[in-house]
């Protein structure tokens, strides 16, 4: 009963930060990504890269809240919103979306130019597929591979050019993919409440474990 | 016999494309025109096509063979060529970015295929990459007087409109004449007898203007 009530409790400041960090460090990685573009007159592909996949999951926290918490739970918004990523549906539309631009971020920030969109169009032609023909059996597969590629490389990339960034990304992608991938209460639950605490840290510009950074 | 007209009309389709591709590396090796090879390996892939299709009105063979669902080994082979020739205009338009683009619609277009038996998502395809490219060459060969842009755009436009209608007769004579098209340009046919030299008309209004006052 204690171990319920304790577990519970866990998941439920999770959401809860979810819906206040999450959309929190979107405004102020918008924020950034508006004064970059005042000052310099163009827009940071990276930077709006962040700002698109922090918007896109504040939309997903605040749509799981709204029906995990029971604040609007109607069954129309429950069937859309799926949460599972079996087949199409909000959730893993939006799981897919986020992955895909990760992918993105890793081109961008290795500058392999010729791939740079690749990962969008392969996710784009996917859900034409879907709306065409209904054909979904890619996007579960798809979602592993990009999610745990993109980890990689993202590791991969912060190490090479000791980009404060990419790591601070990897490591809110090992924590979020975590909690999609393995779905134990306890430990989903710290993981949430940490990648909070990291993306909090990260859009704030405080988390620089490589003092000086190193351009590829 | 109808075969026997269409296998007159390959083969005179193909000796045009060898002639022209001969030409355009004679032009390449003088002046390294980069556009020369792209448009060298472009007719090289259309005349491997062309080989399969002499193979087919000589012998009698059947592509229309079913791969899988409603995909034959025909439509494989024109969404390879389509693809080359999307891949052919990124490259002219200077678009690395998209480079994989072509690869990821052909493939999804395929499997669409396998999974629903139409036909009316490659006719749009072909449609959309074959108009889309001449209006571009016919655009930009008129701007720069560049007589081969001309053909090859000339070229798309003949041969999209052969795919539109997708009736083999049809389809047969207009690659015949699209290919006259890009064999003209390449002997510098547009050059000479469709730019008009406006200084050296001028000259010869001048002239005649010249002449009349005089006479006057």
């Amino acid at each position: 009963m204690a171990e319920d009530l304790f577990l519970h409790g866990v998941q439920n400041i999770g959401y809860l930060l979810n819906v206040i960090v999450i959309p929190l460090a979107t405004i102020i990685v918008g924020r950034k990504l508006l004064k970059e573009k005042k000052a310099t007159g163009k827009l940071n592909d990276i930077r709006a890269s962040t700002f698109f996949i922090f918007f896109s999951f504040s939309f997903l926290v605040l749509l799981e809240f709204l029906i995990r918490m029971e604040v609007y739970d109607t069954p129309l918004l429950a069937n859309l919103y799926g949460g599972n990523y079996n087949g199409f549906n909000i959730y893993s539309l939006v799981i897919g979306l986020i992955a895909s631009i990760s992918i993105t971020i890793v081109t961008l920030a290795n500058r392999w130019d010729f791939l740079q969109y690749t990962s969008l169009f392969f996710y784009g032609g996917m859900i034409l597929l879907y709306a065409f023909t209904g054909f979904d059996a890619f996007l579960e597969p798809y979602i592993y591979f990009a999610g745990g590629g993109s980890i990689i490389f993202l590791y991969f990339t912060a190490f090479r050019v000791k980009d404060n960034g990419a790591l601070a990304m990897a490591i809110f992608f090992t924590l979020a993919f975590g909690t999609v991938i393995l779905d134990i209460t306890l430990l989903t639950g710290f993981s949430v409440i940490i990648y909070n605490i990291v993306i909090l840290i990260f859009s704030l510009g405080w988390f620089k474990p490589f003092k000086q950074e190193v351009s590829a | 016999m109808p075969e026997l007209g269409f296998l007159i009309v390959e083969i005179a389709y193909f000796i045009l494309g060898v002639i022209s591709v001969v030409t355009m590396i004679k032009h390449w090796k003088l002046n390294s025109n980069r556009m020369l090879i792209a448009v060298s390996i472009y007719i090289i892939a259309v005349l491997v096509r062309s080989i399969i299709d002499i193979a087919i009105y000589s012998f009698d063979l059947n592509i229309d063979v079913i791969v899988a669902g409603g995909l034959t080994i025909g439509m494989i082979l024109g969404f390879i060529l389509f693809t080359i020739q999307l891949e052919f205009l990124l490259y002219l338009k200077d678009l690395p970015k998209l480079y994989t683009l072509p690869l990821i619609c052909s493939l999804y277009l395929a499997l669409g295929r396998v999974l629903v038996d139409t036909t009316m998502p490659f006719i749009i395809y072909a449609m959309i990459v074959s108009y889309g490219s001449a209006y571009f060459l016919i655009k930009n060969g008129r701007k720069s007087r560049n007589g081969l842009a001309i053909g090859m755009g000339l070229f798309f436009l003949i041969w999209g409109l052969g795919s539109t209608f997708q009736i083999e007769n049809l389809f047969v004579i207009l690659r015949l004449v699209a290919m006259m098209t890009l064999f003209l340009g390449t002997r510098g046919f547009y050059e000479k007898y469709v730019f008009v030299d406006v200084e050296e008309e001028q000259k010869i209004m001048g002239t005649w203007i010249a002449k009349l006052v005089v006479k006057d």
